[in-house]
């Protein structure tokens, strides 16, 4: 039995070591579409690093947006010169990345007013592709650490492995090649010019959209953690496109959901643009089925800022 | 609890170590502590139906006990039958209950008779259709005089119950399992080693395998009305994939931690996708049902030494019974039927036990006589797939009619993945090559220590790198 228990113990071990090894180094040699659970994303679609390195320099904001990419690329902080804006929403950004980035920014940035996007779909997500995201481009510390065990995903263990790698080797952590989009100062990501929607091949299939409770859990700790700062929280749906705006069968619960959290935690309201008659035009303001292009954006930041003014929120 | 989850990955290391340094010194008290982790492992998942268990097991131990003790025919039988119709029952409640009630109801609906259709609000316990078997099994065989009641009642209990084959087998006999559980069990470090290999065998075969398989499976099965005619062929031949790695890959993962603990439970399967006719396949596939339905209803029916309409009748009765045990659906029905309609013509032209000996036993390679026959059973079990995979016959239907009637192309590779046909292949060349022996067996015979290591690390590498983490059930969970 000892015999057994030693060989496990030592096999275990080793292979660990071994495959830790070809993990980094099939990283760097095959190709991402041939990779499944290794993934890292430095710097990412949502140029989650390059925001993350402006933040170090940045502190006591007017409002913070959190949220996906459908909030980072919808509030240009370009728009609104009476506020200290900073948008740190990321792609596909779950509540659990929300809470995440609320605990570890919250006394830097110290926030006014929060805008918390909170389309339905980010509910109904386990989070990995965010929190890949995440790990890619945080700080390797404590917090992150904890953060991966909490989350306990085999996937994720891989990109923290790779993110002490990069650590150690990357000195260029912002690389980043991208023709389709720029990164603007306070955390937007504006689409290159003239891009528009041209309508799906497929239609949306109408489907009912199951809340996740672990999100849930995530979201409501993240509005107890901001309601004891006593920060205002406008909760928002951003636009999207006739058809996306129908796909969500139970569209209907799920804002009586966010209002009535509304009430429940004290929050300044909930906003889902989708449920206003404020002109966007699939083919004139998106550049895909849910994403604002900078006509879009333009707009809806026009809207914001009213809403701001009826609520008679101030900045510095 | 799954195999291929996180609880279990802290479970079966503790359990290990208590069961071999804490209670190895005394049987009884071992038993005991099966018995409890069974439960736990059981009750994890829901532990209300632990009752189901607990009834069934002590109404067959004391069912045989009354069988052996009677001298009286009519007596024996009483008890025999009270434990067929109290596992029968409980099938009936939980698994067949509303498909009779609503067959019922459309066939009066169908010859213009209106009825209230009345349905249980009922979950399907997990394994129920496994342990229902294996514990009926044991009141037959002490029925037959094959073997003598047990008066062990948790070494019983345990059998029922033992945790690696509890929810999805393979369905022990009491003749082979139960003994193990009185005889003082010892450690054997060769058995510890074979059974480490076999799970993880079968933990590639889970999560790299099928449950990849599944993705691809779950999407085109869902949308097979647009998918293209190769992409609903892929679709079928995944699905046979995804279900061999997902029922085999459970299978080797059981055994496996049977000779951990011990104990030498049946081997299930026996690589059937390289069977050179239905005979074969079915010799291959599922191995504890299919000799289940001999031994328990085939031979008892008369099997194949009645008149030649008589063995249709068998036949036809063990196929769609067995398609029936799957699941509370016509699409089992009909692939059960398929599957005898497979098997009658090599039956009646006594080709049945034509192929006993593994393929190409003397040779590296099938000779191309042996290929075209692989693929000609493959492509069948694969039609039959179709029927037992869809959510009804219309569908199957459906979808067969459409492989031939949608255009040919095009295939979505983005559900397709590239890497895909890699692991298939490597998959396809263990499996031949541990077609003889199992993947045990063969990996323990290579010579070369680093070639087992290479082996070892590649299928760990594969299991972390692609498999899936999701903790996908397994499929047979839900029979």
């Amino acid at each position: 039995m000892k015999r057994f228990l030693i060989k496990v113990i030592l096999y275990t071990s080793s292979m660990m070591i071994a495959i830790s090894l070809t993990l980094v180094v099939t990283h760097e040699l095959i190709p991402i579409s041939f990779q499944k659970n290794v993934k890292f994303k430095r710097n990412g679609i949502g140029f989650m690093g390059a925001r993350l390195a402006e933040l170090d320099t940045v502190e006591n904001v007017d409002i913070l947006i959190l949220g996906s990419s459908r909030a980072y690329r919808a509030i240009d902080p370009r728009n609104f010169n009476e506020f200290k804006i900073f948008n740190l929403g990321s792609s596909a950004q779950t509540p659990k990345q929300s809470k995440f980035l609320i605990e570890k920014y919250i006394d830097k940035l110290n926030p006014k007013m929060i805008l918390w996007e909170v389309h339905p779909s980010l509910f109904n997500n386990n989070g990995v592709e965010s929190s890949i995201d995440l790990i890619s481009n945080e700080k390797l510390d404590k917090r992150l650490i904890y953060y991966v065990l909490h989350e306990n995903k085999i996937v994720l263990y891989i990109s923290l492995l790779l993110k002490a790698y990069e650590e150690m080797t990357v000195n260029d952590k912002l690389a980043i090649n991208s023709k389709k989009d720029t990164y603007i100062s306070g955390g937007f990501v504006e689409r290159v010019k003239n891009k528009f929607y041209k309508g799906k091949k497929n239609n949306s299939l109408r489907t009912e959209i199951e809340l996740n409770n672990e999100q849930f859990l995530n979201f409501e700790n993240g509005l107890k953690i901001l309601a004891i700062r006593d920060v205002n929280i406008l909760l928002f749906q951003a636009p999207v496109t006739e058809e996306d705006k129908t796909a969500i069968v139970n569209q209907d619960d799920i804002d009586n959901y966010f209002s009535a959290l509304v009430l429940k935690y004290g929050l300044i309201g909930y906003r889902n643009f989708n449920n206003f008659d404020l002109n966007f035009i699939d083919s004139l303001d998106f550049y895909d089925s849910h994403h604002l292009n900078q006509n879009g954006a333009n707009k809806l930041d026009m809207q914001i800022e009213k809403l701001l003014k009826n609520l008679n929120f101030k900045g510095e | 609890m799954l195999f291929n989850s996180f609880e279990f990955a802290l479970f079966l290391p503790t359990t290990f170590i208590l069961y071999w340094f804490v209670f190895q010194k005394n049987i009884k008290t071992q038993n005991v502590f099966l018995l409890s982790i069974s439960y736990l492992f059981y009750g994890w998942w829901d532990w209300r139906f632990l009752s189901l268990i607990i009834f069934s097991s002590l109404v067959d131990f004391i069912s045989a006990q009354q069988i052996e003790k009677s001298e009286l025919d009519q007596r024996k039988k009483l008890f025999l039958w009270i434990s067929i119709f109290t596992n029968l029952g409980f099938l009936g409640v939980f698994k067949y209950f509303n498909f009779f009630a609503e067959s019922f109801a459309s066939l009066m609906t169908s010859i213009g008779l209106q009825t209230n259709s009345y349905s249980l609000n009922v979950i399907l316990p997990v394994g129920i259709s496994f342990y229902t078997f294996q514990t009926m099994s044991y009141t037959i065989d002490v029925y037959r005089g094959k073997m003598k009641a047990s008066n062990q009642a948790i070494a019983f209990f345990a059998y029922v119950s033992f945790f690696p084959q509890l929810v999805a087998g393979p369905i022990e006999r009491a003749t082979n399992l139960l003994p193990q559980f009185i005889i003082r069990r010892k450690f054997a470090y060769e058995k510890g080693v074979d059974g480490m290999r076999l799970i993880l065998w079968g933990l590639f075969k889970k999560v790299v395998i099928a449950d990849n398989c599944a993705n691809i499976v779950n999407q085109v099965f869902a949308n097979y009305e647009t998918a293209s005619g190769l992409e609903l062929i892929l679709g079928a031949m995944f699905f046979a994939f995804q279900i061999y790695g997902d029922f085999s890959g459970y299978s080797d993962i059981a055994i496996g931690i049977g000779k951990l603990f011990g104990f030498e439970l049946m081997t299930n399967f026996k690589t059937p996708y390289f069977s050179r006719d239905m005979a074969e396949f079915w010799r291959r596939w599922h191995i504890s049902l299919s000799t289940w339905f001999r031994d328990y209803v085939y031979i008892p029916l008369g099997g194949s030494k009645v008149s030649h309409g008589r063995v249709v009748f068998n036949i036809f009765v063990i196929f769609i019974v067995s398609g029936f045990w799957h699941g509370a659906n016509w699409t089992y029905i009909v692939w059960g039927a398929l599957n005898a309609i497979y098997f009658l013509p090599l039956l009646l032209s006594g080709r049945n036990r034509k192929n006993l000996d593994v393929v190409a036993k003397n040779s590296c390679l099938p000779n191309l006589k042996e290929l075209i026959q692989m693929l000609f059973v493959f492509t069948l079990t694969c039609f039959a797939w179709i029927f037992f995979r869809s959510e009804s016959v219309s569908n199957a239907v459906r979808y067969i009619e459409l492989i031939f009637t949608n255009k040919l192309m095009p295939v979505n590779y983005n559900l397709f993945k590239y890497y895909l046909p890699f692991f298939m292949m490597i998959f396809m060349l263990l499996e031949w090559a541990s077609r003889k022996a199992g993947f045990n067996i063969w990996i323990a015979e290579l010579k070369s220590k680093s070639y087992r290591l290479l082996i070892y690390f590649t299928l760990i590498y594969f299991i972390i790198a692609y498999g899936v983490h999701d903790e996908i059930n397994f499929i047979y969970f839900q029979f």
